[in-house]
């Protein structure tokens, strides 16, 4: 009886006795139709600037259709008519491209407004016309985005107002702008309802279709010739996989089983490569050819034989990979491969293979090793190619891998490359212009310094053969999105990564991979920090948590170019070279900087410091009675508060049992009074400690004086 | 106006068809938000949600607290259109708009209702059957913001009669089977006219006769002194609805005739007399006459 739609007919009956709509003439642009009209503009002016110039033809005409008479062959003129121009524009633009797409859905609305003659069809005219202003929003920003959204926002509310039926009540402004200025009260006043929603809808990460992956959708099936997976083509040029239109596409989905690592730790392992031609690194033909049982004559079939090889493997992780096809051979185990699935097995170089190229989306179980030592020997045909180095490129990056090598035994060089990457002021770019020549790599460490994972890992391979180390280049995808609630990770192309592995004589061949770190500092520092920051190079130390000792030491390298508006921080990078193994991924650290070293400061406890509806005091003792002293505090350092103003050195402050303490009461000091030791520490109640303090060393054992700020850095985030 | 004041708390509040396109559309803006991550368009997506969410309050509050009356309505003959009018107050300082009647399967046309002020609401439905009428899927309806959602307020039932259509093509009988009244003495005597066959021998005056020779008779005010019309089940050929539309139009042709009319249905015996009241009692029983199976195949 009283279902939605039974309503609109019966509120069309109601309207118009006749019981039927009102019929315009066939070239009729009603009030009905014309705010529909407007918002389909509005829809066709927000994706103005992305549409081709002869897109506006077909455009153009469908909303002139609205003239057709009203007959069965109109409609299947439209229909006709949408046909050939999906047809002309996939032609054109090709099938699945966003300007056919685009064009489509365009064209659709239009001719779904030219056909609509009743409120319904108006409604849904109006509501669509909605969505595809959102989608044109997409590439605006700003205020005319915002000016889009409250155009469409006010405009939809007309379409449905001037549904409403006349009854009697309202009055004429219930025409033209009046309509459009009712919308915007109404708009008005669900602000505040809007901006709830809008703060507290949960957002979740990232596409839809994560999630929908993550839960068996099937993973995109295509083979792009264009774009294919990693090392297809067999050569890896540094900077050719930089992230473009399709770094969104899916890899592959792993589920875990027990726990999720962090996903800093993941190195899903992919080619391998070795020869490098001073341009571009080459795998062998066996991979290119996709020919499976050559590459395992060198490999392990059974995972234990491999397992035997390893000095030691501990942290075993078990997880269930999806795989879109890529047309190679790489299951994409993670670092290392503890057990493997059917018709697959080990290559000489630890990625796990299948026997023939992955041609559709598979699915297996695997399970890896996280921490290991792989100890072996290093074959003298493989020391050699994972020394060769051209003779003819990058001289620079050669010439200062040969100084290197003076510097003594393996770890030593290493550090001191480390260093050099974590000193050098370089920086990781996503979108970056590679160089190219046959010096590339020469033009990209000592000059450009700024490039993706390829470039640093490249380069990396190159200093470390310079300076008689072995090692090779390991491609593949490091981390994924970790689905919210869920133990699946989805692993994007945007995630590719490339890493070092040199071969140390105990150990065997070992992984290197530079480790950013990123912390965040609050605004009202970052005055200090910058000023400093162009005077010198500002230290950064990062320690263990509630430890003094700091675990490592490296360099603050790029400062946030925003503010993050919930929390008031800024965000800095400091690169720290990792060369003791002493950083974790995801290691929760604290970090400090040293940003001035302030002698001769006044401190006081920061216990003794006090918060009054006037700001910051202390109590001072004068004469055995406890005096108010408002002070400035300048910073609080540990347990230390600097004090600017209000106090002298020779002045005796509470430090405890303010509780109990009022101004000008009487306070019996209990023991002598310790003038002149820093953060005085009695305890009792009704105590006070003398908190005066001059001239606190720089440093900082002690927690004397000032070394600047002292933010909580998350962790180590490595790119 | 007899009714009652009616105030309801349950209001069932569903979205219509055009309320249905804007969630999908405000569901394709937050589907389309969370894949790209655009702030603009959450915002957009919410501030239509928040319309919608806010449209479904005003429209329920629109509804709830309209004061209501429903006369009695008239009855009609069946084929007539009945019309059921009503009285929307309001008494809150609200102003109310769009407020309809429906009965599920017709609407009335929608008023609005100042604040403070009171509106007529009438709606009219078809009748094809006679018989006593209950409305009771009768409900004030609106959509009032937006028409977004549609909120209903169920209103007791009103009783209706429907008169049966008058019908059939015969004549009123022409004469009275018997009289009316057998009594000799006339209450309200009118005077003398000229005898015309037929007369009862003892209405002649033989007083006048005596005199003049001519033969008059006295002639007597209203039914009980002349011939009452008995219109009678019996007489009339057909099924029981063409007996009653025929007994129908008889009624009404015998009251616009000023006669004296008496309706006999079997078993039920309605003493002659005419006007309004009169018209009104045989048209009733005509309308609720149960005819058992038997007596209407006779």
């Amino acid at each position: 009886m009283s279902s939605p739609s039974s309503l609109n007919d019966a509120r069309w009956s109601a309207a118009h006795p006749d019981g039927k709509p009102p019929t315009p003439g066939a070239s009729g642009l009603t009030a009905p139709a014309a705010w529909p009209l407007a918002l389909t503009a509005l829809a066709l002016l927000a994706h103005a600037p992305m549409l081709p110039l002869p897109a506006w033809l077909p455009l153009g005409l469908a909303l002139a259709s609205r003239r057709l008479p009203r007959r069965p062959w109109a409609g299947g003129l439209r229909l006709a008519g949408l046909l050939v121009c999906c047809t002309v524009a996939g032609q054109v633009f090709g099938w699945l491209s966003s300007d056919a797409l685009r064009l489509s859905l365009l064209a659709t609305l239009a001719l779904k407004w030219a056909e609509s003659r009743s409120q319904r069809e108006y409604a849904l005219v109006a509501a669509a016309a909605c969505v595809a202003v959102a989608v044109g929003l997409l590439h605006w920003s700003g205020g005319v985005g915002l000016l889009f959204v409250v155009l469409s926002a006010c405009l939809l509310v007309a379409v449905y107002s001037g549904f409403s039926p006349p009854d009697g009540s309202t009055t004429p402004l219930h025409k033209g702008l009046g309509i459009l200025r009712e919308a915007a009260q109404r708009l008005l006043v669900t602000l505040p309802l809007a901006a709830v929603l809008f703060l507290f809808f949960p957002r979740i990460p990232g596409p839809l279709w994560d999630i929908g992956m993550t839960f068996g959708l099937p993973l995109p099936a295509s083979i792009e010739k264009s774009n294919q997976g990693l090392g297809i083509s067999g050569r890896l040029k540094p900077g050719q996989t930089q992230t473009g239109a399709s770094d969104g596409q899916a890899v592959l989905v792993a589920e875990f089983r027990d726990w999720v690592p962090p996903t800093s730790l993941l190195y899903w392992r992919g080619p391998v490569f070795y020869d490098f031609d001073g341009q571009e690194w080459r795998l062998d033909a066996d991979y290119t050819a996709g020919n499976g049982r050559r590459i395992m004559q060198a490999g392990w079939r059974r995972s234990a034989d491999f397992r035997a090889g390893l000095q030691s493997a501990s942290q075993e992780v078990h997880y269930r990979i999806r795989l879109t096809p890529h047309g190679g051979l790489w299951l994409y185990g993670l670092d290392l491969p503890a057990r493997l699935t059917t018709e697959s097995f080990i290559a000489a170089d630890w990625q796990v293979l299948a026997h023939l190229p992955v041609r559709e989306e598979i699915s297996y179980e695997l399970s890896s090793w996280l921490e290991w030592t792989a100890g072996g020997e290093l074959l003298p045909a493989l020391r050699q190619r994972a020394l060769a180095l051209p003779q003819d490129s990058n001289p620079r990056l050669r010439a200062f891998g040969a100084a290197l090598t003076s510097a003594g035994d393996t770890d030593t060089v290493l550090q001191q490359a480390l260093a050099t990457l974590a000193n050098g002021g370089y920086r990781v770019r996503d979108r970056f212009t590679p160089p190219t020549g046959a010096d590339a790599l020469d033009t990209f460490w000592f000059e450009t310094r700024e490039g993706n994972a390829e470039f640093f890992a490249a380069s990396f391979v190159v200093l470390m053969r310079a300076a008689g180390i072995p090692a090779r280049l390991v491609t593949g995808y490091r981390g994924g999105k970790l689905m919210a609630l869920t133990d699946y990770v989805l692993v994007k192309r945007s995630h590719a990564h490339a890493w070092v592995e040199i071969w140390d004589q105990g150990k065997g061949w070992r992984r290197v991979d530079p480790i950013d770190i990123v912390f965040t500092v609050p605004q009202d520092e970052l005055g200090a920090v910058r000023t400093h920051m162009q005077a010198e190079a500002l230290t950064v130390e990062v320690l263990a948590r509630e430890a003094d000792a700091p675990l490592a030491t490296g360099r603050l390298t790029v400062i946030d170019n925003r503010i993050d508006t919930a929390t008031g921080t800024v965000r800095m990078k400091a690169e720290v070279p990792n060369d003791t193994q002493t950083l974790w991924p995801n290691q929760l650290v604290e970090v400090r900087m040293l940003l001035e070293t302030r002698r001769g400061a006044l401190v006081v406890p920061d216990a003794a410091v006090q918060q009054g509806p006037d700001g910051a005091f202390v109590y001072v003792i004068v004469d055995h009675h406890a005096v108010v002293r408002p002070v400035r505090i300048e910073r609080i350092v540990g347990e230390l508060a600097i004090v600017a103003e209000g106090v002298t050195p020779a002045d005796e402050v509470v430090s405890e049992g303010h509780s109990r303490l009022r101004p000008d009461a009487e306070v019996r000091l209990e023991g002598d009074p310790v003038p002149g030791g820093p953060g005085g520490d009695n305890t009792g109640a009704g105590n006070t400690g003398t908190g005066n303090a001059g001239g606190a060393a720089s440093g900082r054992a002690g927690g004397a004086a000032s070394e600047g700020a002292g933010p909580r850095g998350e962790a180590p985030r490595p790119r | 106006m007899i009714g009652r004041y009616v105030r309801v708390r349950s209001l069932p509040l569903l979205p219509t068809t055009a309320g249905t396109y804007w969630l999908l559309a405000v569901l394709a803006l937050l589907a389309t938000a969370i894949n790209y991550a655009n702030n603009l368009i959450f915002a957009l997506a919410f501030m239509l949600l928040a319309v919608w969410l806010q449209a479904a309050a005003s429209c329920r509050r629109n509804l709830a607290t309209v004061g209501w009356q429903v006369d009695l309505p008239r009855p009609v003959f069946a084929g007539e259109s009945l019309s059921i009018v009503g009285a929307l107050t309001d008494r809150r300082g609200h102003r109310r708009y769009g407020i309809a009647l429906s009965t599920g399967k017709a609407n009335s046309l929608p008023v609005g209702v100042a604040a403070d002020g009171e509106a007529t609401l009438s709606l009219a439905l078809r009748t094809d059957r006679r018989g006593a009428l209950t409305i009771a899927d009768l409900a004030l309806v609106s959509c009032h913001p937006l028409g977004l959602w549609r909120a209903r307020r169920a209103l007791p039932a009103v009783e209706a009669l429907v008169y049966p259509a008058p019908g059939g093509a015969s004549p009123l009988p022409a004469r009275a089977m018997r009289s009316a009244h057998r009594q000799t003495a006339a209450d309200d005597f009118q005077g003398v006219r000229a005898h015309v066959p037929g007369d009862p021998l003892r209405r002649i005056n033989w007083r006048v006769f005596a005199r003049s020779g001519e033969a008059v008779v006295n002639a007597f005010d209203g039914g009980h002194g002349g011939d009452a019309l008995w219109l009678e089940w019996e007489t009339c050929r057909g099924d029981t609805e063409t007996r009653l539309a025929q007994l129908t139009r008889w009624v009404l042709e015998a009251e616009r005739s000023g006669r004296e009319y008496g309706l006999r249905l079997f078993g039920k015996v309605l003493p002659p007399a005419r006007g309004h009241l009169q018209r009104e009692k045989c048209l009733t029983s005509l309308a609720l006459c149960e005819v058992d199976s038997q007596v209407g195949r006779r």
